[in-house]
């Protein structure tokens, strides 16, 4: 697990608005601007602006140095690793039961053989 | 062994099951005994001391192990029992993930289905709105991910 708790909560705590969220899904077709990451929605730039901003204190998506005619990106590597966290629990499931298995069978053994 | 579904990812939850050759009292002793939790809870490579581990399991109590990475660098697992369902099923919550698991037991035939649904978030991101938002999220992500691994 490459991702601390502290940011896997920041992540999952920007993505829990629906504006932000929007954003994401926007930026997963490719990158924008916050000109254009506004057209959608009945907000300000200002208001897009900040939502920008929650996300890339987040790791999830960066900006050049002029927000108004940079494009925005997704950060594909948080995207990644967050999707990496779950697969990495999962695994972590996977293997206890592999090894109950095994030593159901090896309990079963013995008691067969008593 | 069976694939976890793709919603589970989307929703940040993920469900794990297998149909374990052992009646289903069996199994249930092997998740509720010291002697046995430790022998497979660390999983492969991962030790489990036997007498790091203490179970209390009823609602309201708890376990207490402490796993051993192969550079024996130790990983102490704390859980707090939620529900105690005797043979069927087990909730636990880990303090200090946040994680909540349910881990089920079936009978299928003379063998015994072991399901685990673990929520591996937080609980306040898990609210019904969040969730429909991580669907649409994890969707768009996913299609992205398979463009770059095609690419």
């Amino acid at each position: 697990m490459t991702l601390t708790d502290e940011r896997l909560d920041a992540a999952f705590s920007a993505l829990a608005d629906p504006t932000r969220r929007a954003i994401v899904a926007r930026l997963s077709m490719g990158d924008a601007t916050v000109k254009e990451l506004a057209e959608p929605f009945a907000i300000s730039l200002q208001a897009v602006s900040k939502h920008v901003r929650v996300l890339e204190r987040a790791g999830l998506i960066s900006q050049r140095v002029d927000p108004q005619r940079r494009p925005c990106r997704l950060e594909i590597d948080t995207a990644v690793e967050l999707i990496d966290w779950i697969t990495e629990q999962k695994r972590r499931w996977e293997g206890r039961l592999d090894a109950l298995e095994a030593h159901l069978e090896q309990l079963q053994a013995e008691e067969s053989n008593e | 062994m069976s694939a976890p579904t793709n919603e589970d990812d989307r929703r940040g939850e993920l469900t794990v099951s297998r149909v374990v050759d052992a009646p289903r009292e069996l199994v249930w002793r092997a998740f509720t005994e010291p002697e046995h939790l430790a022998a497979f809870w660390g999983g492969p490579g991962i030790t489990v001391p036997v007498e790091s581990v203490t179970i209390d399991v009823r609602p309201g109590g708890s376990f207490e192990l402490t796993m051993v990475a192969p550079d024996g660098t130790e990983y102490p697992n704390r859980g707090e029992y939620v529900e105690v369902d005797i043979p069927s099923r087990i909730v636990f919550t880990e303090p200090d993930t946040g994680i909540t698991a349910t881990i089920t037991f079936a009978v299928v035939g003379d063998k015994t289905e072991v399901t685990i649904h673990q929520v591996g978030v937080p609980e306040r991101f898990l609210g019904p709105e969040a969730e429909a938002g991580f669907a649409a999220t994890f969707d768009k992500l996913e299609a992205l991910l398979d463009q770059w691994t095609d690419g």
